[in-house]
């Protein structure tokens, strides 16, 4: 029974040990880093440092993060570090150079997990070097000149200006053929009929010319003379005016009325005649 | 059907007017940018720079070319606070060679000579962050890192081939505020 117990323990001892040396094991290895480019690289060079996060289980506590924008070392400047759950990448840039090509280390920093342990990068070389050749000493070069001085570019503004310009353009063409149509000869009956109401708006106007003129949109329309006995013939000869069946036959019996009466009576008014004409043009316009 | 051509007529109406407007607001910007641009160009003198940073950099541009050297610094320093990564490159950049230019004026044994390099070091440094790209900063950059290099002991070492490799490992920490 004892020696029992004993095999448990032993083996529970054993399992837990085993755990335990393994995830230090797992902690103390450093993570893969690569480099986008290890050779030939010169002053300003940007140099990228993936560090590989598969391996690990844990998160990296962002804290414990190096401060970017800040220089690491006498060879490289740490601009920026980009974070996500499969990598690091520490983005260089190379801002001093030997005077001969020369192998050096990336920093290396130690990292930790989000379980309090830590973790190192493995070690990687670069390989730097000059772009000069100063052989005979940097007197005998001469400095790059200033930079000119830059204009304020224009293009975008111009482009502004000419999209509106060309949409005032378009906008107004339109308008203006709304309001006065194309050509009189190639006007419809009822778009003339508006146009000319519309223009006798300025000056006086009598309801009997404003009459007529819708009077002979409708004949136009016909192409022939319409009279109030014969509103079926232009409704089936212009199918579109049926919706405004009632007030064509009323605005023909209220003309009759006023014309063709022995005792003349008072004739469709000014803003019924227009009202009509807009509502037939309208039509017109979607015949 | 007629509501719709009303809305149609007035939302034609509204477009133009709102584009007469913008017409009149970029035109009216344009016409100011190209006085700035005359400016800068060089086609006209007014007594008054103007203020726009461009025109405060071609303005140090004169002064370095007119040996004021102490008016181009202050303006160049002015022109460093724009949003224009590539004006700031360029001014980081012209500030640097003010420096370098002073630097090799004078003898080697000068002592704020050094400063004087470590001053250009910086702005081309500043001006590379911004753009890598920037060739003559890189160049001049050299240029200055040969006159006063900033080359470890074990960097030297290196060179020389009794080492090869020189190794910087920091831990990392972080001094917030918490």
């Amino acid at each position: 029974m004892m020696n029992l117990r004993y095999s448990v323990l032993n083996t529970v001892m054993f399992i837990i040990v085993t755990v335990y040396a393994g995830m230090s094991i797992a902690a103390d290895e450093p993570l893969t880093v690569s480099v986008d480019r290890t050779w030939g690289l010169l002053l300003g060079d940007d140099v990228n440092v993936q560090v590989d996060l598969t391996t690990l289980k844990q998160g990296i506590d962002e804290s414990s993060l190096p401060l970017s924008d800040k220089r690491y070392g006498n060879w490289l400047y740490l601009k920026t570090i980009d974070q996500t759950a499969a990598q690091l990448v520490f983005h260089y840039q190379v801002v001093n150079v030997p005077q001969k090509n020369t192998s050096i280390e990336i920093p290396m920093f130690d990292l930790k997990l989000s379980d309090g342990q830590w973790v190192s990068m493995s070690s990687t070389s670069i390989s730097i070097g000059p772009a000069l050749a100063l052989a005979e000493g940097e007197k005998n070069i001469k400095a790059k000149p200033d930079t000119k001085p830059l204009l304020i570019s224009t293009a975008d503004s111009v482009k502004r200006l000419q999209l509106f310009v060309f949409i005032v353009t378009v906008s107004g063409l339109i308008l203006a053929l709304w309001h006065f149509g194309w050509k009189t000869k190639h006007r419809q009956p009822f778009a003339q009929a508006v146009h000319d109401l519309s223009r006798l708006k300025l000056h006086a106007v009598t309801p009997d010319q404003a009459t007529r003129i819708l009077h002979t949109a409708f004949n136009h329309t016909a192409g022939t003379v319409v009279v109030y006995g014969e509103l079926e013939t232009l409704l089936k000869q212009c199918p579109w005016l049926q919706s405004l069946q009632a007030d064509i036959a009323s605005f023909y019996t209220q003309s009759e009325q006023r014309f063709f009466a022995r005792n003349s009576q008072q004739g469709p008014d000014i803003d019924s005649v227009r009202k009509l004409a807009k509502a037939c043009r309208v039509k017109e316009m979607l015949a | 059907m007629n509501k719709l051509f009303h809305l149609a007529h007035w939302s034609l109406v509204a477009i133009v007017a709102v584009s007469v407007i913008v017409i009149s607001q970029t035109g009216y910007s344009l016409w100011q940018t190209n006085q700035v641009n005359a400016f800068i160009s060089g086609n006209v003198e007014p007594e008054i720079v103007p203020e726009h940073l461009k025109a405060q950099f071609s303005q140090a541009f004169r002064d370095v070319e007119q040996d004021k050297a102490e008016s181009a610094l202050e303006r160049l320093t002015t022109v460093l606070g724009t949003d224009d990564s590539e004006l700031a490159a360029a001014a980081y950049f012209n500030r640097g060679n003010i420096h370098l230019r002073e630097a090799q004026a004078m003898a080697t044994d000068d002592t704020a000579r050094i400063s004087l390099v470590g001053l250009a070091k910086q702005d081309y440094r500043n001006a590379l962050l911004l753009n890598s790209s920037f060739w003559d900063a890189r160049y001049n950059l050299e240029l200055a890192l040969q006159m006063v290099p900033e080359a470890s002991p074990d960097a030297s070492a290196a060179a020389k081939g009794k080492g090869s490799r020189v190794v910087v490992k920091a831990v990392g920490f972080r001094v917030d505020l918490p």
